[in-house]
């Protein structure tokens, strides 16, 4: 690492290189998950591998009375004290209505689940479907790397640096336009630089946008100092902060009174928060179920305007006895101030909650542009400093390289390693197995170390070529292993008109054939002996 | 590039990373924070709008902050102006009461 160098443009490369380099590896990983995320509820889908349910069109919900009824019959019956009983509403054709209640006060265990037929609400077989986190795991990953809060920071700071690389780099390269239609390929280190621009320069308005949103989605936790000067330390000043940007009040909540009362039929209430909304019904959550103080709170669903951005979600609140409406939050974009959505624009532009199927499409492949921009920029690191034998380091310099290297392997072959090992796990975990959402979170994670293990004791270039084989095949074999170990085929879901299912298992096909090629060329170079 | 650095070398390096990292988040704060004091008195922006408008500048801030430090000619210099921005900003917040 030589020092800072004198200069503008000097200094810029200098925090370009290193900033990129040490942000770089773990941002890798970041942004393939993240684009991963793009698609988790396909993913969750396909991971749950649920069989299909019968389908109620027409009612509010997606369920028919007598399901909705067996729903609270079920809860009453074994979810008596409870603080909460949930109830989630068919989303798709074929969905369950899905019952969950966390366990008594005093018992132990995780919350306690229940699977309904939505129309004659019978209860189906438990486990119903792979008990797992599915998508969501790669979206936790993406912003919590698993570490909890000290994870959750250490991604805020390496965003703050990806920025700093992005502005550096676009210094640094001043002939950025030009550039972008520069490609020599097959000509080593030039070509590694060509493609880290043209990537970085195609992507470029989508990674300023990507990275600053996702910092601006969690602004009151990253940067609570100015709240705090405003509206002080306590607990309560982020509630009043809320309640003056936006003019809604705060979900209201009641005590328990003590006296027991039955709850008022779901089936009226969900049409009513229909009609109040104009947003279908996707989830009843009854609060102190069971008490005189009970409450109804049913939450909508974003009905799916293309032509906003921003699409609030409703929620009504009904008294749970006799159904009288408590608290209605409106979604009508015209009942909030212009400042109170510029969060929830924010949000929708990170999480591509608009446009549809296609914007997902077109946020995955910038997603991989920028992964391939990080990953051949790090790349480039190595292969530069492989020509002329530096002392940057001082004598730790050949071992600094050579940890560059490893961390390079580890960083992109062992991540899509991971990334593919975890769905793997998914299918090869009995269905029955307790805690088995956890085991597969440890099997993504247990793979990404043994990559880094391997990437560490095997010469760079014979680790690279083995883990993008081991990433390629595990991706190809995929609809085998699920024809294998649950009957399922893509193109059965496919003619059933499932494409989210059907994706899934093209995308890693997809996938798989990229790292084939990837790992052919790698090994042809090593045959001819050619470095980089 | 092939020379080998020397142990000074090293710490001013260091040195610029600390300022950077935190140096940096903690003007970005400062100065997000009178900002958000500031913007109801001079603007027609309401105490939350003044709020969102900063902490959402903050993060820009902070980036440009890390950008200049290594920009500048020296750690010391560095650390002086990040200490010049914080200590400027302390005093607004001090002597601007926040809006009611």
């Amino acid at each position: 690492m030589a020092p800072a160098p004198q200069g503008f443009r000097q200094s810029m490369a200098w925090l370009h290189t290193w900033c990129g380099l040490v942000c770089g590896w773990l941002l890798c990983a970041i942004f393939l998950t993240g684009t991963l995320s793009v698609f988790r509820e396909p993913i969750t889908r396909w991971m749950e591998a649920r069989p299909s349910a019968a389908t109620v069109p027409g009612a509010a919900g997606g369920a028919s009375d007598a399901a909705l009824q067996a729903a609270a019959g079920h809860l009453a019956a074994h979810g008596a004290g409870a603080r909460f009983w949930r109830i989630e509403l068919p989303r798709e054709p074929g969905d369950a209505l899905r019952l969950a209640w966390p366990p008594a006060a005093g018992a132990r265990g995780g919350p306690q689940t229940a699977a309904l037929d939505p129309a004659s609400g019978a209860l189906l077989p438990a486990p119903w479907g792979r008990r797992t986190e599915g998508g969501r795991h790669f979206m936790t990953f993406h912003y919590t790397l698993h570490g909890g809060v000290p994870g959750y920071w250490l991604v805020g700071w390496l965003s703050v640096g990806m920025l700093v690389a992005l502005v550096s780099g676009v210094v640094v390269h001043r002939r950025i336009f030009a550039d972008f239609f520069t490609f020599r390929p097959a000509k080593g280190q030039r070509s590694w630089l060509d493609a880290h621009n043209a990537t970085a320069v195609l992507a470029l308005p989508f990674l300023f946008m990507i990275v600053y949103t996702g910092l601006a989605i969690f602004y009151t936790s990253y940067l609570p100092w100015p709240l705090r000067a405003v509206y002080g330390a306590d607990g309560a000043a982020h509630g009043r902060f809320q309640q003056e940007l936006t003019h809604q009040s705060p979900p209201m909540r009641r005590a328990r009174s003590g006296t027991a009362a039955p709850l008022h039929g779901l089936a009226p209430l969900l049409a009513q928060a229909q009609a109040l909304t104009g947003q279908p019904p996707r989830l009843v959550v009854v609060e102190q179920p069971g008490d005189a103080a009970m409450v109804v709170r049913i939450h909508t669903r974003a009905s799916g305007d293309p032509r906003t951005l921003h699409q609030a979600v409703g929620s009504v609140a009904f008294d749970g006895v006799d159904g009288a409406v408590l608290q209605v939050q409106r979604p009508l974009a015209g009942a909030t101030p212009a400042s109170a959505q510029a969060h929830g624009v924010m949000a929708a532009l990170h999480l591509a909650h608009f446009g549809g199927w296609t914007i997902k499409w077109l946020y995955f492949f910038s997603g991989l542009a920028g992964t391939a921009m990080m990953a051949t920029g790090t790349i480039l690191f190595g292969i530069k400093r492989r020509r002329k034998v530096g002392k940057e380091a001082g004598p730790a310099t050949p071992w600094a390289y050579r940890a560059a290297e490893a961390l390079n392997v580890a960083a992109l072959a062992g991540t899509a390693v991971a990334c593919i090992a975890y769905l793997w796990c998914n299918r090869l975990l009995p269905a029955d197995l307790p805690g088995r959402e956890a085991w597969e979170i440890r099997g993504f994670l247990c793979a990404w170390l043994a990559a880094a293990l391997h990437a560490a004791c095997r010469p760079a270039a014979r680790a690279w070529a083995e883990q993008l084989s081991a990433a390629a095949v595990l991706c190809l074999a995929l609809p085998l292993l699920n024809q294998w170990t649950t009957g399922q085929q893509a193109w059965r879901h496919a003619l059933a008109g499932d494409w989210q299912q059907a994706g899934v298992e093209l995308v890693a096909l997809g996938f798989g054939v990229a790292l084939a090629w990837g790992a052919w060329q790698v090994r042809r170079a090593l045959r001819k002996g050619i470095p980089g | 590039m092939s020379r080998a650095p020397s142990t000074r070398a090293w710490l001013a390096i260091a040195s610029r990373v600390a300022a950077a990292t935190f140096g940096g988040y903690a003007a970005a704060a400062l100065l997000a924070s009178a900002l958000a004091v500031a913007l109801p008195h001079i603007s027609s922006a309401s105490r939350a709008d003044g709020v969102l408008i900063a902490s959402l500048s903050g993060f820009a801030f902070h980036a440009a902050a890390a950008l200049w430090v290594f920009s500048t000619r020296s750690a010391r210099r560095a650390w002086a102006g990040l200490a010049g921005v914080a200590l400027a900003c302390a005093a607004l917040l001090a002597a601007v009461p926040a809006a009611g």
